[in-house]
């Protein structure tokens, strides 16, 4: 079309009539799409990203808009691009689109095979240059656990499932193909970052002599599994959660899950297509934990199997790749069949701006819900949600009271710990608004676990959360007697709308970029996550 | 509002549309009507332009809900400019010229360059406080529009226009308002107060809008994205491959970017029956950088050719002066930055020294081809680092000074998750579509009817196709700003 030269133009029979077709053709389809756009009703949460969409701003507020009309003009055409209507499905093609422009011919090629975890920090550290004092806090927790790990893990080459490798968006790395496609969370963080868990952990150590503190950090999937060849891609998790352990203070016992969940590496103990470990994963830490608290714990024998199926996890939306989507997996988790458990939930209201709003009267509720298969929130089958605080009493003898103060991947621990503990008491690290002594005493509470995943355990403003509630006096109204019935009527619809709010208000996979052109950079503390961002 | 918004294409286009056609009926009504009363309408068009005004100005409020009225204020001074300056061959006539342009030239220099050289004065230690203006959008397009409709009607190539309202139609008309082709006064004066768009027009028009929006989205955003991720973290010790790869998603997003808004733009012009200016014609075929030059942003080119270039005196007086100094505004003209400086002089430094070697020696034409390219590509490294430290870390990669790392994953992983889109940017870029389409052309002339059916069915084809894809990729893009926009 370019540069085109119309001079003597023979005669085309029939140009103005296949012109018209053209005009009919495209005009109608064109048209069915505006009435689609304009008049279909507007999509105003996405299953997919895990977040409302834009709202239409207030086009009554004339002052609001004669302030910064451009302000204004912005949002409605972002409001009208944010929440078109068969968003999710829109987006899914889209990603169909983009995965139809790959050259995907490199499936036999080679086969890489995933770098055995201790072999990570080497290769990361020797190929790059890496500041001198990483490299030395690296061959440190090298040497220190070389022989507790080495013999689990000169086996482990051979659990290849393909050598692909490649990097999907916001951080994350897609391994494997066709139905093993596993998707990954890049770790930004260095051995240098944690304090704020370190000191969180310390304090509480020092502020509950009579209780037991345990630190336990979940690493993320992305250690067991990054292929060797992606191993810039993302930060050994190794030298961070072992220098936690080696800066704890002697009150403070730490369970070791990075060495229990080694072992069992070939085991589903991740989601293949969710930021979580699976439940198997928060069932090995949980034995982890009753064997350092010394407390009895059944083998998976005791309980009853449950299957999820056709579950495609949250990494979907974050990877923006159709190969997770193509690859759902089977959630499966485990309920305890011979002890008996009762939970009593305390839930909590948030506004937009994920404060809290409202706290309910305590309510009995199951601990573990029952999804559909298909249902990409069946992570939420611990608990249901985070904002909210459970109390469960077992039948379990004995005087142990457990408390567990958690991120999301703490969920799917405290399931299996009631043949260990008289009751086990969960707190989410963002929404609690009691004072933490108060309810220690008050319960009785003996031990005391902060379990975070790496990025949580990062995050020095994670752990200040916790910290503020050793001093926090709790301002949430209580709700009227009216209130409770209404909040009890909603209480499933809470559950509901928690879930939805879940991942926005914490995990974002990743919250640095890969550091593509240079990862083995030190990275600041605080760089590799900040969740709070969003609720605040 | 930007043309590939969804708000544009299914708010604005389909509002505009049913209105535009609503007054082409009454238009058409008070055509009939003096027809038969054997008078001829003085303003056939008046409805249908009140409603494209009115569009355009929405269009540009839209974005720039204040400077809206720095450009009625424009079209103004240029209005009373162009009438005052008209066949007076004398002082008078070219004072009103040189104030017109000045008054351009002010509202440019003001609202472009006023930060950047208040930046310079403070860096010699003058106390000068930053402005702080932010650019309208498209000011370096409207504003060259304006001054190129005082000199022509100066020079008596066109007549002033009487109507305000018709003057400001041609300067803010929504097609080519924010980022060109730049449309002579000339080029549209006798199609703005009358003008027809036959089937053809309209099919060939919409055709060409959403190719245009094919490049852009399908193209440009992910080649954007590309560029981005390689050029826009941190640069220190990246690899050569990363550079290579970067630098040349950047050309390609450029390219189809801008191209793209001007098939567009083109496009939607012909729908309303004006005939825009090419603005492209495979710049990247090119086999020398004068050459490039004439294919890339050609109404530029032309622009500085007919109203810098042969004034001071083309190629007869002190040629080397008039090189420097067009490419000097040439590069100015992209940006209050001193990058796009060094970039223009880059390009005029290059055809001052190809005119006189290269274009004089017999060398084959693969090797200007190559050399063409690559001293382009280099040039988009000027043009794409606006900061000096990272534009020297870019070109340290990008000639190899960095330890050598082979294809790291991250590249890799952009070149074969995006196999066919580089396939087909690549081959987009040589004139394969002008081939197709001449095919399509033959079959039609030779085969009647059935040969321009099946050509045009193609095209709807092709045009649904593009329109799906673009539609499902705008859903969740976050970048989606034309390049030139901010020119």
């Amino acid at each position: 079309m370019e540069n085109q030269t119309d001079k003597d133009i023979p005669e085309v029979k029939g140009k103005h009539g296949a012109s018209v077709m053209y005009i009919l053709m495209v005009g109608i389809f064109f048209a069915i799409l505006t009435v689609v756009f304009v008049f279909f009703h507007r999509t105003k949460y996405s299953e997919l990203e895990k977040r409302d969409l834009a709202e239409l701003p207030d086009i009554t507020d004339i002052e609001k808009i004669k302030k910064d009309p451009a302000k204004f003009t912005a949002e409605v055409s972002s409001w009208f691009s944010d929440t078109e209507p068969y968003r999710d499905e829109l987006m899914t093609m889209s990603m169909k689109i983009r995965g139809a422009m790959k050259g995907d011919f490199r499936d036999d090629e080679e086969t890489v095979s995933f770098r055995p975890a201790e072999t990570a920090v080497n290769t990361s550290s020797e190929s790059n240059s890496k500041s001198k004092e990483n490299v030395k806090d690296s061959e440190n927790y090298e040497s220190q656990d070389e022989a507790d790990a080495s013999t689990d893990d000169e086996d482990e080459d051979d659990d290849i499932e393909d050598g692909k490798a490649k990097l999907g968006s916001s951080g994350t790395i897609i391994i494997g193909k066709g139905e093993n496609v596993r998707a990954l969370m890049a770790f930004g963080g260095t051995a240098k970052g944690g304090g704020g868990y370190v000191d969180l952990l310390n304090t509480l150590a020092n502020e509950f002599p009579n209780a037991k503190v345990y630190a336990m950090v979940a690493p993320l999937a992305t250690e067991y599994y990054l292929p060797a060849k992606a191993a810039k891609a993302s930060n050994p998790q190794k030298p961070f959660i072992y220098s936690i352990r080696d800066r704890l203070s002697p009150n403070v016992k730490f369970v070791d899950i990075y060495d229990e969940l080694l072992k069992h590496k070939k085991e589903d103990i991740y989601l293949r297509t969710d930021h979580h470990w699976g439940a198997l994963g928060g069932y090995y830490a949980a034995k982890k934990l009753a064997e350092t608290a010394g407390v009895p714990f059944k083998g998976l024998d005791a309980y009853d199997k449950h299957v999820v199926k056709n579950f495609v996890g949250s990494m979907y939306g974050y990877s923006k790749d159709i190969s997770v989507k193509n690859a759902p997996e089977d959630f499966v988790y485990y309920t305890p069949n011979q002890v008996g458990y009762d939970a009593e939930y305390v839930t909590y209201t948030l506004n937009k701006n994920f404060k809290i709003v409202r706290e309910s009267k305590p309510f009995k509720s199951a601990f573990f819900k029952k999804f559909k298969d298909g249902t990409g929130n069946a992570y939420l089958t611990f608990i249901g949600t985070d904002q909210a605080y459970v109390k469960v009493k077992t039948s379990t003898p004995g005087n142990r009271k457990l408390l567990i103060i958690k991120d999301s991947y703490g969920n799917a621990v405290p399931g299996n710990l009631f043949y260990s503990f008289n009751e086990v008491h969960v707190i989410d690290f963002r929404y609690f608004t009691h004072n933490l002594k108060d309810y220690v005493a008050k319960n009785g509470i003996t031990d005391i676990a902060v379990c975070f995943n790496v990025f949580n355990a990062y995050s020095s403003g994670s752990a200040s959360k916790v910290k503020k509630m050793l001093t926090q006096k709790g301002g949430i109204p209580a709700v009227t007697d009216s209130d409770t019935k209404s909040a009890d009527k909603k209480k499933d619809s809470t559950l509901q709308t928690a879930s939805k709010a879940e991942t926005k208000a914490e995990e974002m996979p990743v919250q640095t970029e890969i550091s593509t052109q240079e990862p083995e950079k030190p990275v600041v503390e605080e760089t590799p996550i900040q969740p709070e961002k969003t609720e605040e | 509002m930007v043309f590939s918004d969804l708000f544009f294409i299914f708010c604005f286009i389909p509002l505009f549309g049913l209105l535009y056609v609503i007054t082409g009926w009454f238009d058409k009504t008070r055509i009939r009507y003096a027809q038969n009363r054997e008078k001829t309408l003085k303003r056939p068009m008046l409805f249908r332009n009140i409603i494209l005004t009115i569009f355009s100005i929405l269009f540009y409020a839209w974005g720039e809900p204040i400077y809206v009225f720095l450009m009625l204020a424009v079209v103004l001074v240029n209005y009373f400019c162009g009438l005052l300056l008209y066949k007076k061959h004398n002082a008078i006539g070219k004072t009103w010229l040189i104030i017109g342009v000045a008054a351009d030239l002010a509202a440019l220099g003001s609202f472009k360059y006023l930060g950047f050289f208040s930046g310079i004065a403070r860096s010699a230690g003058l106390d000068i406080p930053d402005p702080q203006i932010a650019l309208p959008i498209g000011i370096s397009f409207y504003i060259f529009q304006s001054i190129s409709y005082l000199v022509d009607v100066y020079r008596e190539d066109s007549k002033p226009q009487r109507n305000y309202f018709d003057l400001l139609l041609y300067i803010s008309m929504f097609p080519q308002l924010i980022a060109g082709p730049i449309v002579r006064y000339g080029t549209v004066a006798k199609e703005i107060g009358n003008r027809h768009a036959t089937a053809d027009d309209v099919a060939d028009g919409v055709y060409r809008f959403i190719i245009g929006l094919g490049k852009k989205v399908i193209i440009a955003n992910i080649m954007g994205e590309i560029a981005t991720s390689l050029l826009g973290g941190d640069l220190n010790n990246m690899s050569a491959a990363a550079a290579w790869v970067g630098i040349i998603a950047f050309s390609i997003q450029i390219y189809f970017d801008f191209s793209g808004y001007s098939d567009m733009a083109i496009g939607i012009g012909r729908c309303v029956g004006f005939h825009f200016p090419e603005n492209f014609n495979h710049p990247y075929t090119t086999t020398s950088m004068t050459d490039f030059w004439r294919r890339w942003h050609m109404s530029l080119g032309s622009f500085f050719r007919d109203y810098v270039y042969i004034p001071m005196g083309g190629n007869r007086r002190h040629q080397a002066l008039n090189i420097m100094t067009v490419w000097f505004l040439t590069g100015m003209w992209h940006g209050a930055s001193w990058n796009f400086i060094i970039w223009g002089l880059y390009f005029g430094l290059i055809i001052m020294i190809e005119k006189y070697t290269l274009l004089r020696w017999r060398v084959p034409k693969i090797g200007l081809y190559v050399y063409s390219i690559f001293l382009i590509i280099i040039g988009w490294g000027i043009f794409y680092f606006d900061d000096f430290g990272r534009m020297s870390q870019f070109f340290t990669a990008f000639f190899g000074q960095n330890e050598p790392q082979g294809l790291p994953m991250h590249v890799e992983t952009i070149l074969i998750d995006n196999l066919w889109l580089w396939a087909a940017a690549i081959i987009l870029c040589l004139p394969v579509r002008k081939q197709v389409e001449k095919i399509g052309y033959k079959m039609a002339v030779h085969i009647p009817y059935a040969g321009s059916y099946a050509v045009q069915f193609c095209h709807a084809i092709i045009s649904i196709t593009i329109l799906i894809c673009s539609v499902a990729l705008l859903v969740g893009a976050t970048n989606n700003a034309f390049i030139y926009t901010r020119f």
